[in-house]
């Protein structure tokens, strides 16, 4: 048996179904597998992609009239793959239409499922574990399961593809699918409007919380973004309940994951909800008046002070130094 | 319009602490409430009600302790509510808590919708609502921010990652939502009065579904580990200032 399990791959999402790629290569280079990865209706170019980021077996369904983006049609889909071939796992891209979809699979198969996975293992039994952050992050649960196959979405941007390998060549398996009439139909696909910031590549982020005491006074912290070259941020309270930023400015475990250089909080209190999303920069910086704030635990400096009074300052400080006006 | 309303009784995630040095979290003293999204579920059923008529049907898998935010749902204008009483805590078991829920709806009856918050604020697992729906064989329409009902179908905006999809189904159906859907109403005193006399039924676990399946196994939890350097400046804001734009500029950031 060992030799020959197997873990199914399936993403929608181009960029999405190589992060799977790479994590079904997580579990594969802990004990043996191979890894599987299924898509619809491929272009020929597709194929060649998924087999150079680490496919060893690629099943496409062919004869699928729907839209791929239907999610009752990707569960028809994928059902036929796991029923012909009896995966250990499988993985699924955590998208919102994944996580819809890996729980719908694991309902129909009565099978363990595990939401937006962050890492995986396998034990000395050869279960395969999946980790996974609960408590908006304070604590992370590691999950097996019970009834194989086990079904994981897998959080988006977590794993880095593989490099690229053109001399890998993988079997081509077409399965026959039944694909119903979806029963939810999809009217309209409207693309949001792409903001201005992309708080993900920029090298320096200043993010204000609940400190700040009105909308206009964030322009104080903006300055200091600004005189960084960084871009301004904002804590769940400002983003989601005061409704003072935009969605894309969001740090934090529904917000947005950042790693840039340097990161400052400015009257941010540190809830590990925050936390979670911008705990792997490189230094970090809190700005707080309550001493005992849960940011100054995990900053590499910080500054008890009255933001009002501290971050003028530091922005005065700042362009002296980089020589701003 | 029959809305039955699925909701869950967690922790507020906000006050949790972290006791790295023991590697525990502590629960002490940290208050309920009901799930943040679960509210605009609930919300968003008395809004459909109110325009459409019928009635709103509250459900919740608890303990005696979520007779609490039973009566906050009872409040915010659920007609009758139903709390299934589970001794054994296993949040995680998503496909449980599904296969009970899915039983008790069953012997509820009728309904046309069922509306549950697209994922818990304490196990974010955002399982429940989408294995219902499986488990009950209805179309389902995830992460909604927006409904409307016209003529036996509803037509929902779906809040997806990049994109916002506009899909319709025929009902009964199931819908989650997301926290954008709407603004919750704090219940105003008459509410809450009157929520105390309003039809509360309470079943055990065992009576819903005897032998319950168990899909998944906690192995551990594990707290992550963040090391950071910890300078901390207390001096006059300028001179902290000044000492701070010393420190960055030492460590090649800026």
């Amino acid at each position: 048996m060992s030799g020959n399990r197997l873990l199914l791959t399936y993403s929608e999402e181009p960029t999405l179904a190589l992060e799977v790629l790479a994590a079904a290569h997580a579990i594969a280079s802990k004990a043996s597998f191979k890894v599987g990865a299924i898509t619809i209706k491929p272009s020929e170019e597709w194929v060649k992609e998924l087999s150079a980021y680490g496919a060893d077996t690629i099943y496409t369904i062919e004869d699928s009239t729907q839209e791929v983006k239907s999610i009752d049609a990707q569960l028809d889909a994928v059902i036929a793959v796991i029923e012909q071939t009896k995966p250990e796992a499988v993985l699924i891209g955590g998208s919102k239409r994944g996580r819809e979809l890996a729980p719908r699979l694991a309902a129909k198969l009565g099978s363990g499922c595990a939401a937006d996975c962050i890492a995986f293992d396998v034990d000395s039994e050869g279960r395969i574990l999946s980790t996974r952050m609960v408590y908006g992050g304070a604590s992370n649960s590691v999950l097996a399961a019970k009834v194989k196959p086990f079904i994981c979405s897998v959080r988006p941007k977590t794993f880095e593809k593989l490099q690229r390998d053109d001399s890998r060549t993988a079997d081509v398996v077409s399965i026959k699918a039944r694909i119903g009439e979806p029963r939810v139909k999809i009217v309209d696909i409207i693309r949001a409007e792409k903001g201005a910031v992309n708080l993900r590549n920029s090298p320096v982020i200043v993010t204000a919380g609940r400190g700040v005491k009105k909308k206009e006074d964030l322009a104080i912290v903006e300055e200091l973004a600004k005189t960084l070259g960084g871009v301004l941020g904002g804590t769940r309270p400002l983003v989601e309940d005061l409704k003072w930023l935009p969605k894309e400015r969001q740090v934090g475990l529904s917000g947005e994951t950042v790693k840039p250089n340097l990161y400052i909080a400015v009257g941010v209190s540190g809830q590990i909800h925050h936390i979670v999303g911008m705990k792997d920069s490189r230094v970090i910086v809190a700005i707080n008046t309550d001493e005992k704030a849960p940011i100054f635990q995990v900053c590499d400096y910080g500054i008890v002070g009255d933001l009002y009074q501290v971050v003028p300052e530091l922005t005065r400080a700042l362009k002296t130094l980089l020589n701003k006006p | 319009m029959d809305i039955i309303v699925c909701f869950k009784q967690v922790v507020e995630e906000t006050e949790i602490r972290v006791d790295r040095e023991g590697g525990r979290l502590i629960f002490e003293g940290v208050p309920t409430k009901i799930s943040d999204d679960d509210k605009n579920a609930i919300e968003e059923a008395v809004r459909l009600k109110q325009k459409h008529g019928g009635t709103v049907i509250g459900l919740t898998l608890g303990t005696i302790e979520s007779r609490k935010q039973v009566r906050e749902a009872l409040a915010m204008g659920c007609d009758r509510a139903y709390l299934i009483l589970d001794n054994e805590a296993k949040g995680h078991d998503t496909y449980r808590t599904a296969k009970i829920l899915a039983e008790a709806i069953k012997k509820i009856g009728k309904f046309d919708l069922i509306l549950c918050g697209s994922a818990s604020t304490d196990n974010l697992a955002g399982q429940v609502g989408p294995m219902l729906g499986e488990i009950l064989g209805i179309p389902q329409l995830t992460y909604v921010k927006k409904i409307e009902v016209d003529g036996g179908r509803v037509k929902c905006e779906r809040s997806l990652d990049e994109e916002t999809e506009v899909c319709e189904a025929q009902y009964p159906a199931l819908i989650t939502v997301t926290r954008e859907i709407n603004e919750p109403k704090v219940p105003t005193l008459m509410q809450v009065m009157a929520a105390s006399k309003k039809p509360l039924v309470e079943w055990a676990v065992k009576d819903i579904l005897p032998d319950t399946p168990s899909t998944v196994e906690v192995v551990r939890m594990e707290i992550p580990r963040i090391t950071r350097k910890r300078i901390i400046f207390k001096e006059k804001p300028a001179e902290a200032a000044q000492k701070l734009v010393e420190a960055i500029k030492k460590e090649g950031v800026i």
